[in-house]
C-alpha cells in the first residue's frame, strides 16, 4: 500500500498509529526524557517516511521500524555526549539524576532504583535489557534489529541483569 | 530467563516503567509526525550546490591553510644570512689590493693550470739540449743532468 504515491499517506500513518507506542516506549527507555524521545520519534518516523520506497519485505515491518528507533536514540545520546563534551557514562549519571526530577516520571522507589540500575549499563547493553526484559522480544527478531548473533546477545544479556542484581542488591 | 523469574531483585519490581506521557499525547502525535515528515522531506530536496560541497570546500580551503602556514613557519625559522651591502669603499679597497698581497704559490698553481704547455720553458730546454749536443757532451752526463 506504501508503494503507490495515492496511498502512501493512508499507509504511513496507519504504521504511525500502530506502532507509535511501542516505538516510543522503546526510545523513552533509552533516553529517559519526554521531550527528547519526542524529538527521536518525530526523526524516527522521518527516516520512515523517506526510506518507505527502500523498505525491503524480506524483514518485518516492525524489526525495521525498531532498528531505525535504535539508531536515532543512540545517535542522540552520541550528540548529547558531543554537545556537553562528556563521556558517555556522564551522560548516563546525568539521566539517572533527571529520574528524580522530571515532572514526566511517577513510579514507586524501586522502579525508579530499577530505571537507575538499567542506566548504569553501556548503551548497547541496556538496549538488549530492555527488549528482552520489559519488550518481551525473542532473540531472533533483536539479532535482526541489532545485527548481533544470538549468543551474543545472550551473553549481553546474563552479564546486564548480573550487574542490575548486583546494583540493586548494594544500596 | 530462568534465573530472572527466579530472582527476587526482579521479582519485587516487576515489569511496570516509571515514565508517563502528557495527556492526550498519542493521540495527536501521529498528526504531528505527519506535518514534521512533510515539512521536512521536502527541505531535504532542496539542498544547493554550496551544501553539498560545504564540507569539501572546508577541507580544502583548511589544508591550503595549513600548507601555508607550515611555509610561512620554514622560512621564518630558517638561520638568516647576513646580506652585505657593498658601498663605494669595498669596491675601493678591492681594487686598491695589490699583486703582493696574494700569496705567491696560489697565484704559480693558477697560471699552471690556465697555461698547462709552457712553451718559452719547453722551446729553452731544447735549445739548451741542442747546445750541449753540439758542444759534444756524452749521452750519460746529458741523462744524468736531465
Amino acid at each position: 500500500m506504501f508503494r503507490s504515491s495515492d496511498t502512501r499517506n493512508y499507509a504511513f500513518n496507519l504504521i504511525v498509529r500502530k506502532y507509535q507506542e511501542r516505538i516510543y516506549w522503546h526510545i523513552r527507555k533509552m533516553v529517559v526524557q519526554h521531550d527528547d524521545t519526542d524529538d527521536v520519534i518525530q526523526n524516527t518516523f522521518l527516516k520512515v517516511w523517506t526510506g518507505l520506497d527502500g523498505f525491503r519485505e524480506d524483514s518485518q515491518l516492525f524489526t525495521w521500524l525498531y532498528r531505525i528507533a535504535t539508531n536515532e536514540a543512540l545517535t542522540f545520546l552520541k550528540k548529547k555526549r558531543t554537545k556537553f563534551f562528556l563521556p558517555l557514562v556522564d551522560v548516563e549519571q546525568q539521566l539517572a539524576r533527571t529520574l528524580e526530577s522530571d515532572h514526566h516520571i511517577n513510579g514507586n522507589e524501586l522502579l525508579i532504583k530499577l530505571q537507575k540500575a538499567v542506566l548504569s549499563l553501556p548503551a548497547k547493553q541496556r538496549l538488549v535489557f530492555n527488549m528482552k526484559y520489559f519488550d518481551e522480544m525473542k532473540y531472533e527478531d533483536m539479532s535482526e534489529v541489532l545485527g548481533t548473533s544470538i549468543g551474543a546477545l545472550k551473553a549481553s544479556y546474563h552479564h546486564a541483569v548480573k550487574k542490575i542484581e548486583k546494583f540493586m542488591e548494594a544500596d | 530467563m530462568k534465573e530472572i523469574e527466579n530472582s527476587e531483585t526482579f521479582f519485587s519490581a516487576g515489569k511496570e516503567i516509571p515514565y508517563k506521557v502528557p495527556e492526550g499525547y498519542f493521540d495527536e502525535l501521529p498528526s504531528r509526525i505527519q506535518q514534521y515528515c512533510l515539512e521536512h522531506s521536502g527541505h531535504n530536496n532542496t539542498y544547493s550546490i554550496f551544501q553539498i560541497v560545504r564540507t569539501q570546500l572546508a577541507l580544502a580551503a583548511g589544508f591550503i591553510g595549513f600548507v601555508l602556514f607550515a611555509l610561512a613557519g620554514y622560512y621564518y625559522l630558517q638561520p638568516k644570512q647576513p646580506v652585505e651591502v657593498l658601498t663605494c669603499g669595498h669596491y675601493i679597497d678591492i681594487v686598491s689590493i695589490e699583486i703582493t698581497d696574494y700569496d705567491e704559490a696560489i697565484i704559480q698553481n693558477d697560471s699552471d693550470k690556465k697555461l698547462p704547455f709552457d712553451s718559452l720553458k719547453h722551446k729553452r730546454t731544447d735549445e739548451m739540449i741542442q747546445y750541449l749536443l753540439e758542444e759534444n757532451l756524452d749521452y750519460v752526463t746529458l741523462i744524468e743532468q736531465y
